[in-house]
C-alpha cells in the first residue's frame, strides 16, 4: 500500500522525542516548538525537497497545547495525515492545522482531569500510605501504578491516532472519558481514606502533639484549599501552627 | 534530572518528593531522613496542577534541595529536629524561587521560539538546536539551584543557625512534620472529596487501619 511510508521505527522515534516535548515550553508557543520537535522524524521520512520541508516545519511550528501525555495522540494522527496528503497529493494541508485545533482543548482537558487531577494524587496518596507502613519499598510501586497508565496512554495513543488519522477525533470526546475520571476519583478517595489513617497512626504514635498537629493541619488545610490560598501559604500557617502546638503540648510528648 | 522530570521531559514521577528525595537520601547515607522530607512534602504539592501556563512553585527541586540541607546540616549539627524543621522552611523558599527560574526559563525559551518564527529559513538543525536548549536551561537551573543551596546552607549556613537554638528548643519543633502530613491529607481531601463517594474514603479508612493492624501488631 502506496500510503505506508512511515515505518515503525518512525513512529517510536516520534514516541521517544513526545516525552521531551515540554523540554522548550514558552508562553508565546506554548507545546509549538516542542511539537515541531517531535514531527522531525516525519518530515525526514516524507520530504526530502527542502521547499517541502520548509513548508512543513512552518505548519508545526505554530501555536499547540495540550496534556503532554496526550500529545501522542495528536502525533500520530498527523503522521498519518501528512502522509495522506502526500500520497492524495492535497493542494490545500489547512485541515491538518484545523485538527491539531481541535484536538487540543478535549485532549487537554482529558490529561489534566485523568492525570493531574486523578491518577496522580491516587498514587501519591497510596505511595505515602505504604511509605508510612514499609518505607522505601514503597516507592518501586508508587512508579509502576503511576506508570503503568501513563505508558498505556503514550503507547496506544500514538498507534491509534496512526491509525485512525481524522477518525481518532471520535475517541477523544470528553464524555467517552467519564467513566474513567468517575473510577480515577474514586480510588483515589480510597487512598485518601488510607493513608489519612495510617498518617494518623504514625503520627499519634510518635507524640500527643504530633497527633493534635496532624488533626488540626486537615480542617485548616481544607478550609485553605477552599478560599483558593496558594499552598504555600497554607504550609506556613501549618507551620505556625505546629509551633503554637509545640510550645503548648511540649510536656505531653512522648519521648520514644 | 528532577528539574526536568518536573515540567519539561519524561515526567515519569522520577521528581516526586516521595522518590528524588528518597534517592538523594541514599546518595548522601541518609535514607531515612530522605524518606521522611519526601513523605512529608509529597501530598502538599499536588494542590499545585502544572497545566498550561499556570504559576506553580516549583516544590519537587524544593524539596530535594531540602533534603540535601537537612542531610549535610544534621552531620554537623547532630539535632534532627531543628535542622530537619529549619530545612523544611528553607525548602518552601526554594520552590518559591525555583518557580521564578522556571518562568525566566520559559520567558527565554519564547524569545528563542519568536526569533525561530521570524527566519525565513528554517530547518531540522535550528528546531533541534532551538528545543534542546530549554531541556539544557532547565537541567542548568535545576543543577545549580540544588547544587549551591545544598552547599551553601546544608554544610555552611544551617548548621551555625542551628547551634544558636537552645536546646530546649527542640520538643517545639517536633510537631512540624506532622502538620505538613496533615496538610497534604487536607489536600487529597479537597482534590477528591464529595458527599456522593463518602463510602470509597470510610473503605480506605478501614483499609488502612487494618493495614495498621496488620503490619504493628
Amino acid at each position: 500500500m502506496a500510503r505506508k511510508r512511515i515505518q515503525r521505527s518512525d513512529l517510536f522515534r516520534i514516541l521517544w522525542r513526545s516525552f521531551l516535548i515540554q523540554g522548550s515550553w514558552s508562553f508565546q508557543g506554548m507545546l509549538g516548538l516542542g511539537f515541531c520537535y517531535c514531527t522531525l522524524p516525519i518530515a525526514r521520512r516524507l520530504f526530502k525537497e527542502q521547499e517541502k520541508q520548509q513548508n512543513f516545519l512552518q505548519r508545526h511550528l505554530q501555536f499547540f497545547n495540550l496534556h503532554p501525555y496526550f500529545s501522542s495522540w495528536c502525533l500520530g494522527a498527523v503522521a498519518r495525515l501528512e502522509e495522506e496528503a502526500l500520497h492524495k497529493q492535497w493542494s490545500d494541508q489547512r485541515p491538518i492545522e484545523l485538527f491539531k485545533d481541535r484536538l487540543m482543548g478535549p485532549l487537554g482537558l482529558i490529561g489534566d482531569e485523568l492525570f493531574w487531577n486523578g491518577i496522580k494524587p491516587a498514587s501519591a496518596a497510596m505511595g505515602v500510605g505504604l511509605s508510612l507502613l514499609f518505607g522505601a519499598f514503597a516507592i518501586p510501586i508508587f512508579l509502576v501504578v503511576y506508570n503503568v497508565p501513563h505508558f498505556y496512554v503514550r503507547i496506544k495513543g500514538l498507534l491509534l491516532s496512526y491509525e485512525k488519522g481524522f477518525d481518532i477525533v471520535s475517541s477523544v470526546s470528553v464524555r467517552r472519558f467519564q467513566k474513567w475520571f468517575s473510577l480515577a476519583k474514586r480510588i483515589g478517595l480510597l487512598m485518601t481514606g488510607f493513608c489519612v489513617a495510617v498518617a494518623a497512626f504514625r503520627s499519634g504514635q510518635s507524640s500527643l502533639a504530633n497527633g493534635i498537629a496532624f488533626f488540626l493541619s486537615i480542617p485548616v488545610s481544607v478550609l485553605l484549599m477552599r478560599r483558593q490560598k496558594s499552598i504555600a501559604f497554607a504550609a506556613f500557617v501549618a507551620i505556625g501552627l505546629a509551633l503554637v502546638i509545640g510550645i503548648f503540648f511540649a510536656n505531653f510528648m512522648i519521648v520514644p | 534530572m528532577v528539574a526536568l522530570d518536573t515540567t519539561a521531559a519524561l515526567q515519569i514521577m522520577i521528581s516526586q518528593p516521595l522518590v528524588a528525595c528518597s534517592v538523594t537520601g541514599l546518595i548522601l547515607g541518609n535514607l531515612p531522613m530522605g524518606l521522611l522530607v519526601g513523605i512529608v512534602f509529597q501530598l502538599m504539592w499536588l494542590a499545585e496542577i502544572p497545566a498550561g501556563a499556570t504559576y506553580t512553585a516549583e516544590g519537587n527541586i524544593g524539596a530535594t534541595a531540602g533534603t540535601a540541607i537537612a542531610i549535610l546540616a544534621t552531620e554537623q549539627t547532630l539535632r534532627q529536629s531543628p535542622t530537619l524543621a529549619l530545612s523544611i522552611l528553607l525548602a518552601l523558599g526554594l520552590s518559591l524561587l525555583a518557580g521564578e527560574g522556571v518562568i525566566l526559563i520559559r520567558r527565554i525559551n519564547g524569545s528563542r521560539y519568536g526569533a525561530l518564527l521570524r527566519e525565513e529559513q528554517v530547518n531540522f538543525e535550528k528546531v533541534t538546536r532551538s528545543h534542546l536548549s530549554g531541556l539544557a536551561l532547565m537541567f542548568v537551573m535545576g543543577f545549580i539551584l540544588t547544587l549551591f543551596s545544598s552547599w551553601l546552607l546544608g554544610i555552611h549556613l544551617l548548621p551555625m543557625v542551628v547551634h544558636r537554638i537552645p536546646v530546649a528548643m527542640d520538643i517545639w519543633l517536633q510537631p512540624l512534620g506532622s502538620a505538613l502530613l496533615g496538610l497534604g491529607c487536607g489536600v487529597l481531601l479537597s482534590l477528591f472529596y464529595t458527599r456522593k463517594e463518602v463510602a470509597s474514603l470510610l473503605i480506605g479508612l478501614v483499609l488502612g487501619a487494618s493495614a495498621i493492624w496488620l503490619v504493628a501488631f
